[in-house]
């Protein structure tokens, strides 16, 4: 059972170059308790203007399972919306994060429930991960009044303790998500906020705004773009005079990390986190990753992008 | 030689010796009027104007009461007849006096060295003072200037010391005399530190006032925004020049050195990404108070005050809390042109989710300030810059520390039983005007000064028209999709429909980018005059 667990977990989760070395770690753990040290590889880190953080982690069964478990339930949760949508139970737009979990769930499990999450519309995993139950969320995405935002929300208007949406303006949920670090600075809390943002909205200049005033009152956020290399039809290189987006922060130091891999979120994220709350100010992390479904239900996602590209995706 | 005389009369240090000459010729002679200064020996021109200006504080508050708003607008058209370039004016006249002095200090050897700017007269000494320092002349000096900015220069009496004092010029000269001594002890470095010339004269017409004076609408604010970061700690304000600067219009004057650089945030000029930041701050456990240097600013902010903070409350199922303040001056200024020019309160009236208030006079002002920070959702005040100068009667209940006008209730600001005009903000002041040249005339006039803009006070409309059975709205922005189309459509949709005995009008601005050229500036804005004509249209009144 533990082994079939893990030997699927690593169809979601493998880091690149290391195939060997986690699945014969992970399989050498037979209990609960049992922790192994893996090594990420070196590709899962780039630095800018920062060194990258240790890329040997200790990840015990139990964490293993529930990540892996977690994981998986987003991809279902995702995958009934999908089908609801198909059948007319939810109306508007409907932006899911199939194939890009690890994300929402290595961050989870490296910040706390006083730390502040911020994103724009592809929001059901982070909703879900902070805490809001799958019926809320679909309740909501059907406009029931059990849905976590009363049915008055919808896809992209989802709200959590400590998390605060689901933002339907591209790019205005990141001087969002620095005015909440300003706040818990201001209250003396020792918590983070990380305000999510795509490589769409990497080039708005309210993103840059907020990067200024982050840098220059020392706030502690997270500003982390998942570049899932298209902003909506638009390639990233068709977009980005410059496609780094990790270095994008210019003043700010970055790090780019293989957002495919839970692991490597996860270190990243408490990397970054710990960084953030000893008021070294802000960090840049750019998560490369992709999402295997169009850009919202009404985009196939294909006309873009070749199906080799995403069947490749898939599979590795 | 006509050459030579002609060059030697121009050259620098000839004009500045001149100037010099005459600065401490007045000087001395103020030196002479000021009771309690000793006559003869050494004095600085520095304690000649402390002494002054406390002088003339201690003769106001023996005189009594202050003008109303229009004795002093009238007071100030004969002074001026430019309005509010008039202001301007004698502030420009002000600081080149500023800066000429700062420049002739270079020129002069035995002068001390220090960047003040402060003057020392040939034959004047510096007087040595005690180490003991007492309380400074900022907390002492509390008193209003007169109505406009009007900036008090040597030898222009301002209207209050020409009132006779009442009280007797010997036990003044006693009380002058002990005030001086006291002020005097400080050493002169610390008090020359913060109490220049300018920082002197800028005290007198702008400070803290107590009951029974008058107040301006800066006053007010400022008094507002303080006392409500002194009850609650979670307030705190940003903007551009808010904190060093004292506010781009002062009024938030004091703030950082009460407070604090923590509560009082300067920003770069990025107002989509403070006014997000702001609107985050509020949703996680502050209560931001996010001033734009004006309105047409905001724009660029807007999204963040519309999508982010107005609608957040709704769209998250009350998951979410907006508790912020947007504030600054709104609609047009003096001279300022197209982009600088327009009056937002239709737009920001429109949102769901959004309170919006815009105060007339300082009980407006302070009651409106008070009430939108308190209330936990996002308020837009939109003030007037032109009216931060104007002086208005202060009360006990006004200077309390709880005075909080209704959010949504608008106020009687006169009453009469022919026509009912509706307005907000410097309108107000026009529609008062227009009232009294129309009482010359035998014609009543209710003006309502709506204070909110949302939600709108229709009541108070509605049951004015039952009396007047005729309405008029004035504003300043532009016609179309604006106040007054919203206040006569609602007005039709009421009750208050029944009552009118002629169709409402609206008084707008003019369809058009607002025009640099002061005459035709004059003619896109509505004033008494236009208010007084219409009115009698509406009456039917030739």
């Amino acid at each position: 059972m533990l082994r079939s667990a893990t030997f699927a977990a690593l169809r979601v989760a493998k880091p690149a170059g290391s195939k060997g070395a986690l699945f014969q770690a992970a399989r050498a753990m037979s209990s609960e308790s049992d922790s192994v040290s893996i090594d990420l590889g070196k590709s899962v880190f780039e630095g800018y203007n920062i060194e990258v953080p240790d890329t040997t982690i200790t990840l015990s069964r139990k964490e293993a399972v529930s990540m892996y478990q977690a994981m998986q339930e987003v991809r279902r949760l995702e995958m009934a919306a999908d089908s609801s949508y198909k059948h007319k139970l939810i109306r508007g737009f409907c932006h899911l994060c199939t194939g890009q979990e690890a994300v929402p769930v290595g961050m989870e499990r490296a910040l706390t429930a006083e730390d502040a999450i911020i994103t724009a519309y592809r929001c059901h995993g982070f909703t879900y991960m902070r805490g809001a139950s799958a019926s809320g969320i679909l309740a909501e995405l059907m406009g029931r009044r059990s849905g976590v935002s009363k049915g008055k929300g919808g896809s992209m208007h989802m709200y959590a303790p400590n998390f605060y949406g689901g933002n339907g303006i591209v790019g205005a949920q990141v001087p969002l998500g620095a005015g909440i670090a300003f706040a818990q600075k201001y209250n003396n809390k020792q918590a983070c906020s990380v305000a999510l943002y795509g490589d769409g909205a990497a080039n708005q200049g309210q993103v840059f705004e907020a990067f200024n005033m982050a840098k220059l009152w020392d706030l502690p956020v997270l500003f982390v773009c998942e570049n899932n290399k298209y902003g909506m039809g638009t390639s990233a290189s068709r977009a980005a005079a410059n496609t780094d987006y990790y270095t994008r922060g210019q003043y700010i130091p970055g790090i780019r990390v293989n957002g495919m891999d839970v692991l490597a979120v996860r270190q990243a994220i408490a990397f970054g986190r710990k960084w953030a709350i000893e008021g070294n100010g802000p960090l840049v992390l750019e998560m490369k990753t992709y999402r295997y479904g169009g850009h919202s239900m009404s985009d196939p996602g294909t006309t873009y992008r070749t199906r080799e590209e995403i069947q490749h995706m898939r599979s590795t | 030689a006509e050459e030579k005389e002609l060059r030697r009369k121009v050259s620098h240090s000839a004009i500045e010796k001149r100037r010099r000459e005459r600065t401490n010729a007045v000087l001395c002679s103020l030196q002479d009027m000021v009771p309690g200064l000793p006559k003869s020996g050494k004095i600085q021109k520095l304690e000649i104007l402390e002494a002054a200006a406390e002088y003339i504080r201690r003769l106001k508050l023996a005189s009594n009461g202050a003008k109303s708003v229009h004795e002093q607008d009238s007071s100030s058209k004969d002074k001026q007849s430019d309005g509010p370039f008039g202001n301007m004016h004698h502030l420009n006249h002000h600081l080149q006096q500023e800066r000429r002095d700062s420049c002739s200090n270079t020129t002069e050897t035995q002068e001390p060295d220090n960047s003040t700017g402060i003057e020392y007269a040939d034959n004047l000494d510096p007087q040595s003072g005690d180490i003991d320092s007492s309380a400074s002349m900022s907390s002492d000096t509390s008193k209003e200037g007169s109505g406009e900015d009007t900036l008090a220069n040597p030898g222009d009496n301002s209207d209050a010391s020409r009132s006779s004092p009442s009280a007797d010029p010997s036990a003044m000269e006693k009380e002058m005399s002990a005030a001086f001594k006291a002020l005097f002890k400080q050493p002169l470095a610390a008090r020359v530190a913060t109490r220049t010339p300018r920082a002197v004269l800028s005290a007198l017409r702008f400070n803290s006032t107590t009951a029974g004076e008058s107040i301006t609408v800066r006053e007010a604010l400022n008094q507002a925004i303080e006392e409500e970061m002194d009850r609650d700690e979670a307030v705190w304000l940003l903007g551009e020049e808010v904190a060093q600067y004292n506010g781009a219009y002062k009024v938030s004057k004091g703030l950082l050195d009460k407070f604090g650089p923590k509560r009082v945030v300067d920003t770069p000029i990025t107002e989509m990404g403070f006014a997000g930041l702001a609107v985050g701050a509020a949703f996680h456990g502050t209560k931001p108070i996010c001033e734009f240097m004006t309105f047409n600013f905001a724009m660029q902010a807007i999204d963040q005050i519309i999508n982010s903070g107005a609608k957040t409350h709704y769209m998250s199922g009350a998951f979410a809390q907006c508790p912020i303040v947007f504030r600054g001056p709104n609609g047009a200024a003096a001279g300022v042109a197209a982009q600088h020019s327009q009056d937002y309160a239709s737009w920001y009236g429109q949102i769901p989710g959004l309170k919006v208030v815009s105060p007339y006079d300082a009980e407006d002002a302070k009651g409106l300030m008070k009430a939108a920070i308190r209330d936990p959702n996002p308020v837009v005040v939109l003030e007037n810059e032109l009216m931060y100068g104007v002086s208005f009667p202060s009360s006990s209940e006004i200077a309390s520390k709880d005075f909080v006008v209704p959010i949504g209730k608008a106020k009687i600001a006169r009453e009469g039983t022919d026509i009912t005009i509706a307005t907000y903000s410097r309108p107000v002041a026009f529609a008062l005007e227009a009232a009294e040249m129309l009482a010359k005339e035998g014609i009543s006039v209710e003006v309502i000064n709506l204070r909110s803009i949302r939600p709108l006070d229709l009541a108070a409309i509605v049951k004015s028209i039952k009396k007047t059975n005729h309405l008029m709205t004035v504003e300043q922005g532009f016609p179309q999709f604006g106040v007054g189309s919203e206040v006569s459509a609602q007005i039709m949709e009421s009750e208050g429909f029944d009552y009118l005995d002629a169709p409402v009008c609206r008084i707008t601005g003019a369809d058009v980018p607002m025009p640099y050229a002061q005459n035709l500036e004059s003619l896109a804005l509505p004033d008494a005059e236009v208010i007084y004509k219409q009115a009698k249209r509406v009456l039917n009144i030739e």
